[in-house]
C-alpha cells in the first residue's frame, strides 16, 4: 500500500487535542474546536491528518461529513468567505448567479482557520454567525440567497500573539491547550517518524497506517452508538451543577458539555456516562472558558502576596501622602526649564507641545504593514466613482451603472471599451458595452479606530491616584466610543510586574468590572508596564486594527528592573535608565504615538518622566493634580491627531 | 418606465430557510420572561418600535427571535404586490399599487406570513435599500426595481443579529427609513419610494461594543438576558435543546397544543388592543415617572403607555392597570436614562426605586377603581 499520507496516529504528543478532535467527529453538534499551541508544534499536521481520518469514515455514517479540509486565508476577504456575484460567470456567459463562499464550501468538511486569534473581527463575526445557525444568508451585490454550510470549525493558534475574539470562543464546543513540552525521547520520536515518512517507510511509523484505520472503525462504531447512549441522572445534575458553580455565561455550554461527555462515553464504547466522561467533558468544554470569562473580575482580590516587598522598596518612594495644592503647580510652572512641558491647570484646555521625536519619526517605518493594504482589507461597505490606487471593481455596480446605456451605445456600434471577454463570435449581441464612466470601485472600512492603552504606575502612595485619574479618562472616552469606534485598553504595573486589567474593549459593561480599591503600592517596574503596552500594541497591529496609541500615567521613578536575566542584579539608577532607555527606542521605532502624562509633584525635584517621554518620542503632560477633565482633554487631542496622521498617510 | 415586477420564480428566496427543519418553539424556551413579553408585546403593537435584547452570549435571544415568526398571524396584502402594502390603507401605497388602484377601484387580495427578514452582518448597501435587477435589465431589457430587504420587511420584522456590530451606513439607512416609514432609493438611473414600516428586533452581547445612541433610542423595549441560575431550570434547559435537536419533528408535536394557546391568545389580544383605554390618571403618572428620572424626550411616557396597553389587552383586559405599568416600565425606560459609564446603581434599580414611589403597590383600592 501506497504511504501517501502522514497516519494521524503517528502524531506525537496532542494526546488531548486528538481525543477532542475524536470527540467532535462523532458529535459534529459540538461544531468546532479551537487549539492553541506555540508554532511548530505540529498542529498543522495534526489538522490535516485528521481529514484523513475523516475520509477513511467513508459514507458510512448517512454520508454526511465528508473528509474535505477547507483552509481559511487570514486575509480573507468578506467575498469570498460568504459568496456573491459570480464574477465569470457573469462577464461570459451573463448568467447571474451567486458564487459559493468558502464558508458554503465548507459544507460537511472541516473549516480550518490557523491562526484565528489574528483573523479580523468582522471574518470573525460571519464565521461565528454560521457556525450558530448553518446557514449563509447572502445578502450582496444584487444577490439574495441562502446557502447551507454545516462545517467542523477547528481554529489553531499562538497563544503567545493574543487569544481568539471571545465570540468566536463561545461558539465552538471545545477548547484544548496542546502547549505541553514534549520529552526528549518524543523529540526524537517526531524526527524519526518525520524521516521515515520522507522514506515512505511503513514500518518505521511503528504501525500508525493501521492504527489510523482502527481510530476510524472506533468512531464510526462510536456514532452508532451515540444514539443509544445514556445519560444517568445523577451524573448529569452533577455536570450542570458543576457547569453553573464555574458561573459561566449562557447555556451553550451546558450543552456543549452534556454532548461531549456522550461523545466521549461513546467512543470508549459504553452506553452509559460515567463519572470520566463528564471529567473528560469539564476539562475540554468548561474549564478552558473558566480563565478567559473571568479574567477581569478575579483580578481583585487574588494578588495580593507582593504587598511585602512595599516595605523594602518604599524607602526610594516619595513621601506617602501628599495633599495636592492648587498654589504648587502655578509654582513649578515659572520654576521649570523651556523645555517640552506645560503645567496644567484645571480647566484650561492643553496645548500638547511637539517633542524632538516628531522630527526624527521617518516615514515607512516598521510595524504599519497594515496600511498597504488598506485598500483590501476590512468590509467592503459600498461602492464609489472614484478609483483609489490598488482598489478592486465592483462589478455588479459597474454592470449596473452600465445596463442603462446599452441600447444607446449598441446604436453606435461597438466601439473599443466594450468588453473582449466573450470570445464566442454567436454572441455578439449579449455583449455588455462598458465604458470607464461605468466603473465602481469597492471601498473598504478597515476599522478605522483607535485603541487607548491606558498604562498606570500602581505601585507607591499616588497609585490611587493616578487610576482614578485612568478609569475617569477611561470612562469619558468609552463614552464617545461608538463615535470612531474606539477602544481602551487598561494595564498595571506594579511589584513583580505588569498584567492586564481590562483587555481591549468598546464596552461600557466590561469596564464596569473592573474592580476598585485595587492593591496598590509596592516597587515600580516601569520597564515591565511599558513592554506590556508594548506586546499588546503589536497584537492589534498583527489584526490590523484599531491603532494603538499609549496613554502611561507614572512619575518616571523606576525601581525595578523589567528583565527577568537581570533579577539578581540591583535596580542602581543607571541600570534602570539603560533599560527603560532601550524600551523607549523600541517603542520609538514602532512609531507607537503616546503620551506621557507625568503625576511627580510638584514640589519634588526631577526629569525622569520627561526623558521617558524624549525616549520614546512622546508628547508630555505635565498633571500633578488628579484631573480626569484634562487628561481626558489631552487623550483627544492626540486622538485627532493620530487620526489625521492615518488619515494623510 | 421603471415598475417593480414579480421576481422570476426561478429565484427561490430564502426558501431554504423555510424548508429546513423546525425552528425551536417559542413556547419551549426555558425562563427569559421579560424577552417572551416584549417580544408578543412588539407583535401587539407595531408602533412601539421594536425590542432590543442585550444579554450574555448563549441564553436563545436569537432563539427566541426566530420562534416568534411562527406566532404571527396571517395578513392580507394586495394581490402580487412585491411590497406587501396593505389593501386598506391607500396612502402607504408602493407606486406600483398606487397605479394599479386608479386603474380599478378594488384590489385583489391575498394572505401571507408575516415576514421575519434577518439582516446579516455582512450584507452591502444595494441588498438593504434595493437596487436595479441585472439581470432582468440584461435578458429582457428593462430597467426593473430589485426590492431590498427593507421592503421584505414591511409590515413585519427585520431582525439584526448582533445589532451592536452593525456597519454605520447600514444603521444610517435603517435609522431613515424607521422614522418616515419609506425607503426612498435614488440609485443607478432608478427613483422609487416604497412603504417600508417594520419592526426593528436586535439583539447582542454589550461586551462586544455599545449601541449607537440614535439607534437604541429608536428601539421601543430594552430587554437584558442573564444566565439563568437555577441547576433545575439548566438543566431543563439542556434536555430540551438535546431532544428537539435530536427529533425537531417530534419534538414540536408535543409542544403543539402550548404553541396553539399561544397563538390563539395572541389572536384575542390583538382583537382587543383596539378598546384597551388608559385613565387619565394612570397617564398623568406615567409622565410624572419618566419626569422624575429625567427622561429625555416623550418617547419615555409613549412608550410605556403603548406598552401597557400592550400587556392589558394580553391579559383580557381593556383597561390599563397599575400592574401593567409597573410590568413594562423598566424594559420602556431602562435605555433611555442618562448614562453614566462607571455608575453603580443600574438603571433598572432606579426605575424600580422610583416605580415603588409614584406606583406602590399598596393602593389595592385604586386598582379596583380601575378594573
Amino acid at each position: 500500500m501506497v504511504l501517501d499520507e502522514f497516519p494521524f496516529s503517528a502524531v506525537v504528543g496532542h494526546a488531548v487535542s486528538k481525543q477532542a478532535l475524536l470527540i467532535l467527529t462523532v458529535e459534529p453538534r459540538l461544531k468546532g474546536l479551537l487549539i492553541s499551541s506555540p508554532p511548530g508544534t505540529g498542529k498543522s499536521m495534526l489538522v490535516r491528518t485528521f481529514s484523513s481520518i475523516l475520509r477513511r469514515l467513508g459514507q458510512g455514517n448517512d454520508g454526511r461529513w465528508t473528509g474535505g479540509l477547507v483552509k481559511v486565508p487570514l486575509g480573507i476577504t468578506e467575498e469570498r468567505l460568504i459568496g456573491g456575484l459570480n464574477l465569470e460567470q457573469a462577464v461570459s456567459a451573463q448568467q447571474f448567479e451567486c458564487s459559493r463562499g468558502l464558508l458554503a464550501q465548507a459544507h460537511r468538511q472541516v473549516l480550518w482557520v490557523d491562526e484565528i486569534n489574528l483573523m479580523q473581527e468582522s471574518a470573525i463575526h460571519t464565521i461565528a454567525s454560521v457556525l450558530d445557525s448553518g446557514l449563509v444568508r447572502v445578502e450582496r451585490e444584487g444577490m439574495s440567497t441562502c446557502h447551507q454550510a454545516n462545517f467542523l470549525l477547528v481554529g489553531t493558534y499562538d497563544p503567545a500573539e493574543g487569544e481568539p475574539s471571545r465570540l468566536i470562543q463561545s461558539r465552538v464546543g471545545m477548547m484544548v491547550d496542546s502547549s505541553a513540552r514534549l520529552l526528549l525521547e518524543d523529540r526524537y520520536k517526531v524526527l524519526h517518524r518525520i524521516l521515515a515518512f520522507d522514506r515512505k517507510d511503513e514500518g518505521a511509523l511503528e504501525g500508525g497506517v493501521d492504527q489510523d484505520r482502527m481510530t476510524a472503525r472506533k468512531v464510526e462504531k462510536a456514532k452508532r452508538l451515540l444514539k443509544r447512549v445514556r445519560f444517568p441522572r445523577e451524573i448529569f445534575l452533577q455536570l450542570i451543577t458543576t457547569s453553573s458553580q464555574l458561573g459561566l455565561e449562557g447555556h451553550r455550554f451546558d450543552s456543549f458539555a452534556m454532548l461531549a461527555a456522550r461523545s466521549n462515553a461513546a467512543l470508549a464504547g459504553r452506553t452509559v456516562v460515567s463519572q470520566e466522561d463528564v471529567e473528560e467533558a469539564v476539562r475540554l468544554v468548561l474549564l478552558p472558558r473558566v480563565k478567559l470569562f473571568d479574567q477581569e473580575k478575579e483580578r481583585g482580590p487574588s494578588s495580593r502576596q507582593e504587598q511585602e516587598d512595599v516595605s523594602t522598596q518604599e524607602a526610594t518612594e516619595s513621601p506617602p501622602q501628599l495633599e495636592p495644592s492648587s498654589l504648587s503647580n502655578k509654582t513649578s510652572a515659572a520654576g521649570q526649564s523651556s523645555r517640552t512641558e506645560i503645567d496644567m491647570l484645571p480647566g484650561e484646555i492643553p496645548d500638547l507641545v511637539v517633542t524632538v521625536a516628531e522630527a526624527r519619526s521617518r516615514p515607512g517605518g516598521p510595524g504599519r504593514r497594515s496600511d498597504a493594504f488598506l485598500n483590501f482589507r476590512g468590509r467592503k461597505f459600498r461602492t464609489s466613482l472614484q478609483s483609489q490606487p490598488r482598489c478592486s471593481i465592483a462589478l455588479g455596480a459597474t454592470l449596473r451603472s452600465a445596463i442603462p446605456w446599452q441600447a444607446l451605445r449598441r446604436g453606435q456600434g461597438q466601439d473599443q471599451f466594450s468588453n473582449q471577454a466573450d470570445s464566442t463570435k454567436g454572441k455578439l449581441d449579449s455583449r455588455i458595452i462598458v465604458k470607464a464612466e461605468d466603473l465602481r470601485f469597492n471601498q473598504f472600512r478597515g476599522k478605522t479606530g483607535l485603541l487607548f492603552i491606558f498604562v498606570v504606575d500602581a505601585s507607591g502612595s499616588m497609585a490611587a491616584n493616578r487610576m482614578a485619574q485612568a478609569k475617569g479618562a477611561l470612562a469619558r472616552l468609552l463614552q464617545q466610543a461608538y463615535i470612531h469606534r474606539d477602544q481602551v485598553a487598561l494595564i498595571q504595573f506594579r511589584g513583580g510586574g505588569a498584567e492586564t486589567l481590562l483587555s481591549p474593549t468598546r464596552s461600557v459593561e466590561r469596564a464596569k468590572h473592573l474592580v476598585d480599591g485595587l492593591p496598590a503600592g509596592g516597587s515600580t517596574p516601569l520597564a515591565a508596564g511599558l513592554l506590556h503596552a508594548l506586546s499588546m500594541a503589536r497584537s492589534t497591529r498583527l489584526r490590523s486594527n484599531p491603532e494603538p496609541v499609549l496613554v502611561i500615567l507614572t512619575d518616571g521613578r523606576a525601581n525595578r528592573l523589567a528583565s527577568p536575566v537581570s533579577v539578581g542584579l540591583e535596580a542602581r539608577p543607571a541600570v534602570l535608565e539603560r533599560e527603560l532607555r532601550q524600551v523607549g527606542v523600541v517603542i520609538q521605532r514602532e512609531k507607537l504615538s503616546s503620551v506621557v502624562v507625568d503625576t511627580r509633584p510638584s514640589f519634588l525635584s526631577g526629569g525622569e518622566a520627561p526623558a521617558l517621554a524624549d525616549w520614546m518620542g512622546a508628547r508630555y503632560l505635565r498633571l500633578p493634580q488628579a484631573d480626569n477633565g484634562i487628561l481626558f482633554q489631552a487623550v483627544t487631542l492626540l486622538a485627532q491627531e493620530v487620526r489625521m496622521k492615518k488619515k494623510t498617510s | 418606465m421603471i415598475s417593480p415586477k414579480k421576481q422570476p420564480a426561478r429565484r427561490k428566496r430564502h426558501s431554504l430557510t423555510r424548508s429546513l427543519s423546525p425552528v425551536y418553539p417559542f413556547t419551549a424556551i426555558v425562563g427569559q420572561d421579560d424577552m417572551k413579553l416584549a417580544l408578543l408585546l412588539s407583535v401587539l403593537d407595531p408602533y412601539l418600535g421594536g425590542v432590543v435584547i442585550m444579554g450574555h452570549r448563549g441564553t436563545g435571544k436569537s432563539t427566541a427571535v426566530r420562534a416568534l415568526a411562527d406566532l404571527l398571524p396571517a395578513r392580507t396584502r394586495v394581490k402580487g404586490c412585491l411590497f406587501n402594502c396593505d389593501p386598506d390603507r391607500s396612502q402607504d401605497f408602493c407606486q406600483d399599487c398606487q397605479e394599479r388602484c386608479q386603474k380599478r377601484r378594488r384590489l385583489p387580495r391575498e394572505s401571507f406570513h408575516v415576514p421575519v427578514v434577518d439582516l446579516p452582518l455582512g450584507a452591502t448597501e444595494d441588498r438593504v435599500c434595493g437596487s436595479l435587477d441585472i439581470e432582468r435589465a440584461l435578458t429582457q431589457g428593462s430597467k426593473a426595481f430589485e426590492p431590498g430587504l427593507l421592503a421584505k420587511a414591511h409590515r413585519g420584522f427585520l431582525y439584526i443579529d448582533e445589532v451592536n456590530l452593525l456597519e454605520d451606513f447600514l444603521v444610517d439607512l435603517l435609522l431613515d427609513a424607521a422614522a418616515s416609514g419609506r425607503n426612498q432609493v435614488e440609485r443607478e438611473g432608478i427613483s422609487i419610494s416604497h412603504p417600508a414600516r417594520f419592526v426593528l428586533v436586535g439583539s447582542g452581547n454589550p461586551e462586544e461594543g455599545e449601541l449607537r445612541p440614535q439607534l437604541l433610542d429608536r428601539f421601543g423595549l430594552f430587554v437584558q438576558v442573564a444566565t439563568l441560575s437555577g441547576v433545575e431550570e439548566r438543566v431543563e434547559i439542556v434536555e430540551r435543546r438535546d431532544r428537539f435537536e435530536r427529533d425537531p419533528q417530534g419534538f414540536c408535536e408535543q409542544t403543539h397544543s402550548l404553541q396553539e394557546a399561544l397563538r390563539q391568545q395572541l389572536h384575542m389580544a390583538l382583537d382587543l388592543m383596539p378598546q384597551v383605554s388608559m385613565d387619565p390618571r394612570i397617564l398623568h403618572r406615567v409622565a410624572e415617572l419618566c419626569g422624575r428620572l429625567q427622561v429625555d424626550g416623550h418617547r419615555g411616557e409613549l412608550t410605556v403607555s403603548r406598552s401597557a396597553r400592550g400587556m392589558a389587552a394580553w391579559s383580557g383586559r381593556v383597561a390599563v392597570n397599575e400592574d401593567d405599568i409597573r410590568r413594562v416600565a423598566v424594559m420602556s425606560l431602562r435605555h433611555r436614562l442618562r448614562k453614566d459609564p462607571l455608575e453603580v446603581t443600574e438603571s433598572s434599580a432606579r426605575i424600580m426605586q422610583m416605580l415603588e414611589r409614584i406606583f406602590p403597590l399598596t393602593t389595592s383600592q385604586d386598582q379596583a377603581e380601575n378594573r
